[in-house]
């Protein structure tokens, strides 16, 4: 299995304040790797600078061999990185179809993509029939004409799944994908991660808080306490490590 | 059949109003065609505005920037008789307009957002008008006045624009065209990545768009358009002063375009014709004209805080067929005129 993402020594300061201390970890191709830690240990900080949101101080990232450290959101997006938010990010005044829409146009215009016409007066029929069946496909088809910001929770957070679909991305970072969402959300979720995951062979980096997820889905697991990576193995063999029992799981454990 | 009807009806309302407003130096008074040219140049400044607030989502404070940079420019070509065609000096001003707001935008636009932003605009705007004020080759507080109207030679045919009733025909044509330009961009891709990026920027870097480099071209774009607006506006007043830069000339456009509605494309030109018609009928009534129409403004705003058209399309609206990638904007187009 090659790699899909290296990162390496990579740490993240604000000022005096740590949030990421030399973190350093491989992801395969087409595995689900979830990172997990409790609040404030920076998986969120850790999803900022590998998506290119925030610069890292220091280390490096690379995607499929290529050192991305230094490039932008969009050039990252450009060779394969796709992402959902905790709260999904969507265009709330267009309609799901226009969002996915907006989503592909874009995509047409990707370097090394054959070039479309300059000069797009409405939307190419083909780009609207590719976003609706992209709908179709995660069970939105009735909701191509509402406005985004009238949908629920759940509905959203499927939209924003699309748009990131949309532009055919090779790793998906997802930023825990069940937050806020029922239980019958939550099953669903995880069946469209999986067969996403089987039908693209797409690499998929996941944060979450929700254990049950996390132990059925991933591959592997690492958990971050304080900035600094505590473990990273088989579910199995992290939910057994002793560290990670007395820092994370212990805790979850009280409380259960 | 009623669908094809709605689809008619922007475009046919369009030419009808071109049509109305053509027709002005046959049958208006003096006054009233002075007061429609001013109209169009503060509606084609208006829109030049709102591309950046109303798509876009970046405020500018400062627009009259833009816009003086355009009149002077024009002025002082006019004034010494510089050999360059009318629709060259045009050009050329809506290029030093252009230049000014790609530079501003690339070396503010990603730092700054937001009201920052707007309040560097207004400075850059302050030290314009200080600059004019200063310079004894722009007529410093005086501004320059007696400007020559000019002709326009087209092989060996010259289009003489000295009267006014020529002047304001061409000024119109020139309005219509611009705004019919901006319509285009604003409803082809570059409308919609503007739309996507008013209304959640990190998504749209998450598409892949270089927010960036959006946010430069459409402030690039707008301070060309309102450069332009500027050009074509001084040989119609034929005197620019340094309060072309002032901040009170600043707002006039915002003040159009919220009036009129920022949600849709032709807002800021219905907020100028009705702030222009406000201005105009109160002017007999010494000292308190200002405020009479002040007070208008305000209750509009008050009662219709998405403008007049806003208002207006909120009443008749339907829901936005699918294959429509432009937001809100089209919609309330469609109702107000525009050309489908």
């Amino acid at each position: 299995m090659s790699a899909a993402l290296e990162v390496r020594g990579v740490g993240k300061n604000y000022g005096p304040l740590h949030v990421l201390r030399e973190v350093d970890f491989t992801v395969g191709t087409g595995e689900i790797f979830a990172v997990i830690g409790p609040n404030g240990a920076g998986k969120t900080t850790l999803f900022r600078v590998l998506t290119g949101e925030a610069a890292s101080n220091g280390g490096s990232v690379r995607l499929h061999g290529e050192d991305i450290t230094r490039l932008t959101v969009a050039e990252r997006v450009h060779r394969g990185v796709g992402r959902t938010f905790q709260v999904a990010r969507i265009f709330p005044e267009f309609t799901a179809l226009q969002n996915v829409a907006v989503a592909i146009e874009a995509r047409r215009r990707f370097p090394g993509q054959p070039r479309a016409r300059h000069w797009n007066w409405r939307p190419d029929p083909a780009v609207v029939a590719e976003a609706r069946a992209q709908l179709d496909d995660l069970g939105l088809s009735s909701r191509t004409e509402v406005q985004a910001r009238l949908l629920s929770h759940g509905d959203r957070k499927r939209l924003e799944f699309a748009l990131m679909l949309s532009l055919r991305p090779s790793i998906l970072m997802l930023d825990e994908p069940m937050a806020g969402t029922a239980a019958d959300d939550r099953q669903t979720m995880a069946e469209l991660i999986l067969k996403v995951r089987r039908e693209r062979q797409v690499t998929v980096v996941m944060t979450e808080h929700d254990m049950d997820v996390v132990f059925s889905l991933a591959d592997r697991v690492m958990v971050l306490n304080y900035g600094q990576v505590i473990a990273v193995g088989e579910p199995q063999a992290v939910r057994r490590d002793d560290k990670v029992r007395e820092v994370y799981l212990g805790r979850e454990a009280s409380h259960a | 059949m009623k669908a094809r009807l709605r689809r008619l009806a922007p475009p046919v309302f369009a030419l009808l109003v071109l049509g109305v407003l053509a027709s002005l130096p046959w049958w208006a008074s003096s006054a009233v065609l002075y007061v429609a040219g001013l109209t169009l140049t503060a509606g084609l400044f208006a829109l030049s505005w709102n591309l950046l607030f109303g798509y876009a989502g970046i405020a500018s404070f400062g627009h009259a920037a833009f816009f003086s940079i355009g009149a002077y420019f024009t002025a002082l070509a006019l004034q010494h008789q510089w050999p360059l065609h009318f629709l060259v000096t045009l050009g050329a001003a809506a290029l030093a307009g252009a230049v000014l707001a790609c530079l501003l935008g690339a070396l503010a636009l990603t730092r700054l957002s937001g009201i920052h932003f707007a309040v560097l605009t207004l400075a850059v705007a302050e030290v314009v008008r200080a600059l004019i004020s200063a310079s004894r080759t722009l007529g410093a507080e005086d501004g320059l006045s007696g400007l020559p109207r000019p002709d326009m030679a087209f092989g060996g045919w010259v289009l003489r624009l000295q009267s006014a009733a020529a002047y304001y025909l061409f000024l119109l044509a020139v309005c219509a065209l611009a705004a019919a330009a901006l319509w285009l961009l604003c409803h082809g891709r570059f409308g919609r990545v503007l739309n996507a990026l008013r209304q959640d920027p990190d998504r749209t870097a998450f598409i892949g768009l270089d927010v960036r480099r959006y946010r430069i071209a459409a402030f690039t774009i707008s301070g060309a358009v309102a450069a332009l607006a500027g050009a074509v506006a001084a040989p119609w007043t034929q005197i620019v002063s340094p309060e072309t830069a002032g901040w009170l000339h600043s707002a006039q456009p915002m003040l159009n375009t919220l009036l009129g509605g920022s949600g849709s494309f032709w807002g800021p030109l219905v907020g100028s014709v009705v702030n222009a018609v406000l201005t105009y009928s109160t002017r007999t009534l010494a000292g308190v004209s200002e405020l009479v129409s002040g007070a208008i403004l305000l209750v509009v705003i008050l009662i219709a805080p998405s403008g007049i058209v806003g208002a207006l399309s909120r009443r008749s609206s339907r829901p936005v067929a699918g294959e429509r990638t432009a937001a809100a904007p089209t919609s309330a187009a469609a109702i107000e005129g525009g050309p489908a």
